[in-house]
């Protein structure tokens, strides 16, 4: 357990993030809105964790932090910096630790069309970090960028295109690439599908298993696209408002969802086979997150629900093989026959 | 019989964009009837024509876009010219864009920005178009007390301004409705929950265009799909059975990095001659080089344009 934990490559813990409520200049401060509770995870190198969940359960947010383009309100994102030999705190590091260590979690956004600047080429943005950071050469840079088309499937020409030459999947690709250009050890996929062709998104999907697999890349892939989380990663976690609800082995969270809301959320996928079940709409909407309900958020559209569920929060249990769920109707032991509830 | 219940038609139409100096062209003679009461799933990558489609039957073409050749028709009568068109578009055909956001007005609240076709363009009194609005909301989802109908766009969830977006497509109860790719970028749940409100849409009496890449979905809730590639329907036929045996090889190759998620042949350069997807065809062979299969009617009413789809395996 400890050497796992050792050899953690992102090690999050009990991750909360705020954001400030606005005040409008006629009236009082809205209230403050919790997007991420208390969220925990681990990702070692060479692994691909999925963060899934409808729109507004916070998955992007973690995402953010993750990246340092918000703070954490509560809570640490340890990073095993290779040059210093130990892992860092992004949330209590001093600023210039804090710099050297965010460095090391290079982030691609949902939107390529926005993400990169229309008036730089594709080797102003992706030698960006080399020339400011590093102060290398020209020569040296044009070395560099040439490397980083290669790994990332772009003909090399393609240096000297401004971003509205080239097509949405290439654009993606040179996102992926300027994430690189920083050399981290752990990458950060914000939906990075959803506004590609299913069969450019199939193609991005082969290019980031390459680089979790051969350079061992910690890769931490947010999106609401099931099927792409379980193709890519072996590891999901599904989060609802705000918090962890499941985690486990892709492939069993999948066959055999412990939470109801994972449940759920399968089941409304629909199925290509000519004898898939019929989708099941999932009723209601998320909470919003400034007015979640008591007890476990999930309740009001859970169809297994009892009282208790609407007093008792529920924490996120471990049920062994890498498994854990929150919910207070499955409890380690009676999770099959759950399961089989469910299922029927 | 048949004849009464389509609504919207294309016949032939061949598109053709101006860019820089060269002529691409977009869509190169597809004819697709939208009928009463049925969705008709449109299937196709990027670049395929999907969306010339869509904004060739809303008659909002851009600039730069040419009609070569064929027509689109409405209740039996052609649409050409601005005047016609302004008759019937939002009216009887509207578009649902696939933006929500981009779509609604910032300053807008929900109830006005639905109220707003309604009201000038039907010139409804303001209060019965806002009953009307109400009620199309109703439809879209909305209870008539829900605090959301008062809010402006950037207050809204995604599925909220996705279902605004609807209501304000449908409430001038147009009997055609358009919509470019509902379910792009949305979560399973809400992704479903839209389909049911174009189903309910077809129910009511109207026909559906539903532009999408989701072939699970479409097959799911859509009673036809068309699946089209480089400007050319290559292959139509009711929803299931598409997915369960489709007929072209292309339809196959989008089913099969459907399930599958591994990358498939890229397309080479589009093909002067002969089928345009016989560089990335399994069945391709030196027949396919020298003309363009035509859409050819099977059993079942499938149409499929390939010569060869008895060879076509289902993925």
């Amino acid at each position: 357990m400890s050497a796992a934990a050792v050899s953690a490559q992102l090690r999050v813990r009990e991750l909360s993030v705020e954001y400030r409520g606005r005040r409008p200049w006629w009236g009082q401060r809205d209230a403050d809105v919790r997007a991420v509770r208390s969220v925990s995870f681990d990702v070692c190198a060479g692994e691909a964790l999925a963060l899934v969940g409808e729109s507004g359960c916070g998955k992007s947010s973690v995402a953010r932090a993750l990246a340092g383009l918000v703070r954490p309100s509560q809570g640490a994102i340890e990073v095993h910096v290779e040059e210093l030999g130990r892992s860092i705190d992004l949330a209590s590091a001093g600023a210039s630790v804090r710099r050297a260590a965010q460095r090391c979690i290079g982030i691609v956004f949902q939107d390529p069309y926005s993400s990169l600047s229309p008036r730089r080429t594709v080797f102003q943005t992706l030698s960006e970090f080399g020339r400011v950071v590093r102060r290398a050469s020209r020569s040296e840079l044009e070395l560099e960028v040439a490397a980083l088309l290669d790994r990332v499937g772009l003909e090399r020409r393609t240096a000297s295109a401004f971003p509205h030459e080239l097509s949405g999947g290439q654009r993606q690709r040179v996102a992926l690439a300027r994430a690189l250009s920083a050399r981290p050890r752990a990458l950060v996929c914000d939906e990075v599908l959803s506004a590609l062709d299913p069969l450019i998104q199939v193609e991005m999907l082969a290019l980031l298993r390459e680089l979790v697999e051969r350079e061992r890349l910690a890769l931490v892939f947010v999106t609401h696209d099931l099927g792409a989380a379980q193709a890519l990663c072996r590891r999901m976690a599904v989060m609802y408002a705000g918090e962890l609800v499941e985690i486990g082995p892709s492939s069993a969270v999948a066959r055999a969802p412990l939470h109801p809301y994972t449940r759920a959320l399968f089941a409304a996928r629909p199925g290509l086979a000519p004898n898939s079940p019929a989708p099941l709409a999932l009723a209601g909407e998320p909470p919003r997150a400034g007015q979640l309900p008591p007890g476990c958020a999930f309740h009001p559209r859970c169809s297994a629900a009892v009282s208790e569920c609407s007093t008792r929060a529920p924490a996120l249990v471990d049920f062994g093989s890498g498994r854990s769920a929150a919910c207070l109707l499955v409890t380690p032991g009676s999770e099959a026959s759950s399961a089989r509830a469910g299922a029927s | 019989m048949s004849g009464a219940a389509v609504l919207a038609s294309v016949r032939d139409l061949c598109v053709v964009y101006r860019r820089g100096g060269r002529d691409v062209r977009a869509l190169r003679g597809v004819s697709v009837d939208l009928t009463r009461g049925r969705v008709t799933a449109l299937v196709g990558e990027s670049g395929s024509g999907k969306s010339t489609l869509g904004l060739a039957l809303v008659g909002l073409l851009p600039h730069n876009a040419r009609v070569e050749r064929g027509a689109v028709s409405f209740e039996g009568r052609e649409l050409r010219g601005e005047e016609l068109w302004r008759e019937v578009r939002g009216s009887g055909i509207a578009w649902q864009p696939q933006d929500a956001l981009a779509a609604l007005d910032p300053l807008m609240n929900v109830l006005d920005a639905v109220a707003e076709g309604p009201c000038f363009a039907d010139g409804l009194a303001p209060m019965v178009a806002q009953a009307r609005a109400r009620t199309a909301l109703e439809r879209a989802g909305f209870a008539c007390d829900d605090p959301a109908l008062l809010r402006f766009p950037h207050g809204l969830s995604g599925g909220q301004r996705l279902r605004v977006a609807f209501a304000a497509a449908i409430a001038r109860e147009p009997r055609v409705l358009i919509a470019d790719e509902p379910t792009a970028a949305l979560d399973a749940p809400l992704a479903l929950r839209t389909t049911a409100l174009l189903r309910d849409l077809a129910e009511r009496g109207s026909a559906v265009l539903w532009i999408t890449h989701d072939l699970a979905l479409a097959a799911h809730a859509a009673h036809e799909i068309a699946v089209i590639y480089a400007g050319r329907i290559v292959e139509i036929g009711a929803a299931r059975q598409v997915v369960a045996t489709p007929r072209h090889p292309y339809t196959a190759l989008l089913l099969a990095v459907a399930r599958s998620y591994e990358p498939a042949p890229a397309a080479t350069m589009r093909a002067e001659s002969g089928c345009a997807f016989r560089g990335r065809c399994p069945l391709a062979r030196v027949s396919c080089a020298t003309s363009e299969p035509e859409l050819v009617e099977l059993a079942g009413g499938r149409k499929v344009a390939c010569p060869f789809h008895a060879e076509v395996r289902v993925p």
